[in-house]
């Protein structure tokens, strides 16, 4: 009747030796004269302690050798007899949905990553390219040895405005100039933030020793920069022509 | 390190992500990334190996701890992700062969890369040959790197090291995982492969690569083993 119960059944005497397989574990392992063979290598050690003991019922995790496969993971459980010199066991093979489950979790997981690469690349090449325009649209010209221009170009936001920074100290720290002119007939519009960094600009090239010009400022960027006009004592003038015609000669 | 030990096993046991996360966020203030990598994580890894071998907990419980150290790795490495790439940095691509999922530590391998300035690419683990190669004759890396935990998977090393050997730029090949630190595979090795025991050795590498490169020479690639 045993042989023909639907699960593995095996049964063992004291040694592990096997005595009896039924139908279905025949189907199941390979043959084999002890138990602790179709036992996985690193399976044996935790699978004896628990034989040893011989407790009347036991269930263990291990990983057995099949058929088909050399290594599956399953539920194993015994009952010793009386006298603990037979032991009955029946294997119950691990869902193995969970395996699928796993190797799917395991591709998207994949998948996931490739698209965070792939973006984080794009990004990556994007936030260069920014730099680098945002470092072009405010180019330093060195008209003399005391005075340098910067026309500055497009809309100013506070990145912009970092980049153009880092030009302008780099530069600044470099020669021994005097004046810097800050072109902004290119400039568009002034973003809140932006107007914040050209106040830090100011004040750090004043701490230098070196005094801001503004040129061509617009209407709209000077209502915008009023709350500060005061406080820095900017000079503004109109035109570039202008500003070059008057720090330029006698310098 | 010890110390926190018992405490990070429980937390990744419960599947407590926010305090795992803590504990190692604390040992980060000292310590490095190879450190926590090499005497916390790993460790607590193999003490659940261990319970599983005494029969206190299931592969289920094992799910939880290695999502859980999934979680608190990709959080050792997210300020690395905040350094820009740059194309001269070099390249190193990393994997788990084909039905092999285990993944924790080639995840710390592709990290530790990354910290020393390297420009990675991680592929995950079960990653068939064919995938593998397409990759590294996209990508070029000068490095490839795979783990191996799984015993009988090792048989299938060779082909993999093969096919890596003939591609034309010649990457250095490095292989570890627990397989090669409990077993011996030498014969089956090719000798111009490295095979790594652990962290610390591969940190050494890494330190003398950095080393060559700053003073310009360029290592051979497929320098031979360090066994
Ligand atoms: C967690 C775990 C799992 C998790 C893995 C999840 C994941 N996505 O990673 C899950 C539950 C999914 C799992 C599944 C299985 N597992 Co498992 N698993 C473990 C366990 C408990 C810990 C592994 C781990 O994360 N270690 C921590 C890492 C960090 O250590 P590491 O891999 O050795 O890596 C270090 C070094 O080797 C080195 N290194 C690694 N790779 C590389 C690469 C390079 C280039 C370098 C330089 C260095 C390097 O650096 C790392 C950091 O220190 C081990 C037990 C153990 N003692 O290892 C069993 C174990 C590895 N699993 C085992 C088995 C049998 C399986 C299953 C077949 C069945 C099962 N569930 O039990 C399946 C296999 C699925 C498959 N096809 O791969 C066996 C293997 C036995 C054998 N004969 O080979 C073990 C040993 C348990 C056991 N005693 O039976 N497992």
């Amino acid at each position: 009747m045993l042989n023909q119960i639907p699960l593995p059944y095996i049964k063992i005497n004291s040694r592990f030796d096997i005595l009896h397989v039924s139908d279905r574990a025949k189907e199941e392992f390979p043959t084999v004269n002890s138990f602790l063979d179709i036992i996985d290598r690193e399976s044996r050690e935790k699978a004896k302690k628990t034989l040893e003991r011989r407790i009347n019922n036991f269930t263990l995790e291990l990983n057995l050798q099949t058929k088909n496969s050399p290594l599956t993971l399953y539920d194993v459980y015994g009952h010793w007899n009386g006298n603990g010199e037979e032991a009955h066991i029946i294997t119950v093979l691990k869902d193995s949905r969970m395996e699928k489950v796993e190797s799917q979790l395991l591709t998207l997981q994949k998948r996931l990553r490739n698209t965070n690469f792939e973006l984080y690349e794009k990004n990556e090449e994007l936030e260069e390219s920014i730099a680098r325009n945002n470092r072009l649209s405010a180019p330093f010209i060195t008209l003399s040895d005391r005075v340098a221009l910067v026309p500055v170009y497009g809309d100013l936001h506070e990145e912009k405005l970092l980049a153009v920074q880092e030009n302008i100290y780099d530069a600044v720290y470099e020669g021994d100039y005097e004046k810097v002119l800050i072109d902004f007939t290119g400039v568009g519009a002034i973003e809140k933030d932006g107007i914040h960094a050209i106040k830090e600009i100011f004040l750090t090239l004043d701490y230098m020793g070196v005094t801001v010009i503004l040129i061509g400022i617009q209407p709209h960027h000077a209502r915008q920069m009023k709350i500060y006009k005061e406080e820095l004592k900017m000079t503004c003038i109109h035109s570039a022509q202008e500003a070059i015609k008057r720090f330029l000669t006698g310098t | 390190m010890r110390n926190e030990l018992p405490d990070f096993v429980e937390a990744i046991l419960d599947g407590d992500q926010g305090k795992s996360f803590e504990i190692v966020r604390r040992l980060r203030d000292k310590h490095s990334r190879l450190d926590i990598y090499h005497s916390l994580i790993t460790p607590a890894m193999y003490e659940i190996g261990k319970l599983w071998q005494e029969n206190r907990i299931t592969v289920a419980d094992e799910h939880l701890a290695t999502g859980v150290c999934d979680f608190v790795l990709s959080q050792t490495e997210f300020d690395l992700l905040q350094k820009p790439l740059s194309s001269s940095k070099p390249k190193a691509m990393f994997f788990s062969i084909e039905d092999e999922w285990h993944q924790l530590g080639i995840k710390m391998v592709s990290i530790l890369f990354k910290e020393h300035g390297w420009n990675v690419r991680y592929l995950n683990a079960n990653l068939p040959l064919d995938h593998a190669l397409n990759n590294a004759k996209v990508w070029k890396p000068e490095v490839i790197g795979m783990s191996i935990s799984l015993a009988y998977r090792a048989p299938d090393l060779p082909e993999y090291i093969e096919a890596f050997n003939k591609l034309p730029s010649r990457p250095t090949i490095l292989i570890g995982g627990r397989v090669m630190s409990s077993y011996d595979l030498s014969s089956i090795i090719p000798g111009n492969t490295m095979v790594m025991k652990d962290l610390p050795e591969l940190n050494s590498w890494l330190k003398v690569k950095k080393q060559n490169r700053r003073d310009g020479i360029n290592a051979q690639p497929n320098t031979s083993s360090l066994h």
